[in-house]
């Protein structure tokens, strides 16, 4: 019976089920944040936790549903790649080194796309997000900082078709820890890390006066999406290009 | 003349030269069909570098605007299938005619700049992005005329394989600017959510060669479907960036 599960569990068929549903799943979600985005937006700000006990509707249905969808691919993939590499590496003697590697590649793939996976759960349950709006000379208290903004230099486009030309802006910030006074400075692509958190500079541009805000997030999901994604796209690329050649040869 | 007037004659002339090769083609005159399309794919370059600089100073994403970029990467597809697989090449006029007929009717401009695309991430997601699409498109295409039995259309799979790839760097360039603009990789948006499903349909139709069931028949209708997903999800995007082009 265990063997019976395990086998469904680790079988392609299953992958391309779930891998359909997903598509279908998130091309409906798509749909929902396009009509609804009142509902799903504040997911960018919120922990799923709290976003469920004061959004959740009967709109979010497709929401629970491509998380079970998810947690079953993840399962899939897991067993499947599980299963490949404990076949691979009982032949590894068998092939040389390069052609062991290349074999075991689309392994490393999916283990890849596990760690990215397993980044966006992360994400999803336990981000911490907070936004304050700001102007020169404002304080901003989070829960063991307080942040002075020093200086707000912006810079904008000379051109008379762009409407809101806004280009960059420099802002210079005094941080006060527990027992000291960091300075930092942060612009528009380059954020700063202190303490755990992460600091982005957003603005409304087309507010009058033009709005800034600043982003301060702890979000333990994004290295790992990030190093996944970057991981399976490099290793996928070598694997297709290697295979070509092969064949070539 | 002005930079911008230049880019759009140059475009006018690849149209020009894309729609000489069909008709070059229909003569059965190849050679210079052939000769055509190329002076068609240099006017098409020069249009889309060109874009850069429409606004006076050099910002490169205009370059890789969806509307004007998809055709070019069709025509230099197109180019490369000359290239390698001769017998094939002619088919991809279609394309390559339809989406600069698109990209002909479509309002002139560019996209504006705003702080958050000032960095070489942006264009290159843009870039990859299109370029997968480009891929995807031509490889519903070739699976059309693999349906009819038609020679060497088997070429279809490797498109969508490489157009998967493609998509797959353009995700991850994507997520890095997301984060640093954004301080997020992903965001519950339409678009995401509207991209993650292609990846998903795709990455479900790199399994199917696994199951001896989906031979390369069943694999093309698939491939069939994938474009009009692109179509639902990304160009519903790119229309509706219309509202926001300047200097048309």
């Amino acid at each position: 019976m265990a063997g019976r599960i395990w086998k469904f569990l680790a079988s392609v068929r299953l992958t391309i089920y779930l891998l359909f549903g997903v598509a279908l799943n998130l091309g409906v979600g798509a749909l929902y944040l396009k009509f609804y985005p009142q509902v799903f937006r504040p997911l960018n700000k919120m922990a799923f936790g709290e976003w469920f006990s004061a959004y959740s509707s009967s709109h979010s249905w497709w929401l629970f549903t491509l998380l079970l969808l998810l947690l079953l691919l993840g399962i899939n993939t897991g067993a499947c790649t599980f299963e490949r590499i404990v076949e691979l590496w009982g032949k590894r003697k068998e092939y040389s080194r390069r052609r062991f590697f290349l074999y075991l590649t689309p392994s490393l793939v999916h283990l890849f796309f596990l760690v990215a996976l397993a980044g966006h759960a992360l994400s999803l349950f336990a981000v911490h997000h907070k936004e304050f709006p700001f102007r020169q000379g404002d304080k901003l208290d989070l829960p063991s900082l307080t942040i002075a903004i020093k200086k707000l230099q912006p810079e904008f486009w000379e051109h008379p078709l762009i409407v809101h030309p806004l280009r960059q802006c420099t802002v210079a910030m005094d941080i006060q820890a527990a027992d000291s006074i960091v300075s930092k400075e942060i612009r528009f692509l380059h954020p700063f890390w202190f303490q755990g958190w992460s600091f982005h500079l957003d603005a409304n541009p087309k507010a009058k006066p033009i709005q800034y805000i600043l982003l301060v997030k702890k979000d333990p999901g994004t290295r790992w999406i990030l190093l996944g994604g970057v991981g399976l796209s490099l290793l996928m690329l070598w694997y297709f290009v290697e295979i070509r050649k092969n064949k070539k040869e | 003349m002005s930079i911008a007037a230049i880019s759009l004659i140059s475009f006018y002339l690849a149209f020009g030269g894309y729609l000489a090769t069909i008709f070059s083609c229909l003569l059965k005159k190849e050679r210079v069909a052939e000769v055509f399309f190329v002076v068609g794919f240099i006017s098409h370059t020069v249009s889309q570098i060109t874009r850069a600089w429409y606004l006076g100073f050099f910002f490169p994403n205009p370059m890789v605007n969806e509307i004007s970029f998809l055709p070019w990467c069709l025509a230099a597809l197109g180019l490369g299938l000359r290239l390698w697989k001769k017998e094939v090449w002619p088919r991809t006029l279609i394309p390559v005619f339809f989406f600069s007929l698109i990209t002909m009717l479509s309002p002139k401009g560019i996209l504006p700049p705003f702080p958050k695309n000032q960095t070489f991430l942006s264009p290159l997601f843009f870039g990859s992005e299109v370029f997968a699409h480009a891929c995807f498109i031509l490889g519903s295409w070739f699976a059309i005329f693999y349906l009819r039995k038609k020679e060497g259309c088997r070429i279809f799979n490797d498109l969508v394989i490489w157009g998967f790839v493609f998509f797959s760097v353009s995700q991850i360039v994507g997520a890095l600017w997301a984060y640093l603009g954004w301080g997020s990789p992903f965001h519950w948006s339409d678009r995401h959510l509207g991209s993650a499903g292609l990846w998903c349909y795709y990455a479900a139709y790199l399994h199917l060669s696994f199951v001896a069931r989906w031979d390369l028949r069943r694999r093309a209708w698939v491939a069939i479907l994938g474009f009009f997903l692109i179509v639902a999800f990304s160009w519903d995007y790119q229309f509706t960036e219309f509202r926001q082009m300047i200097g048309g």
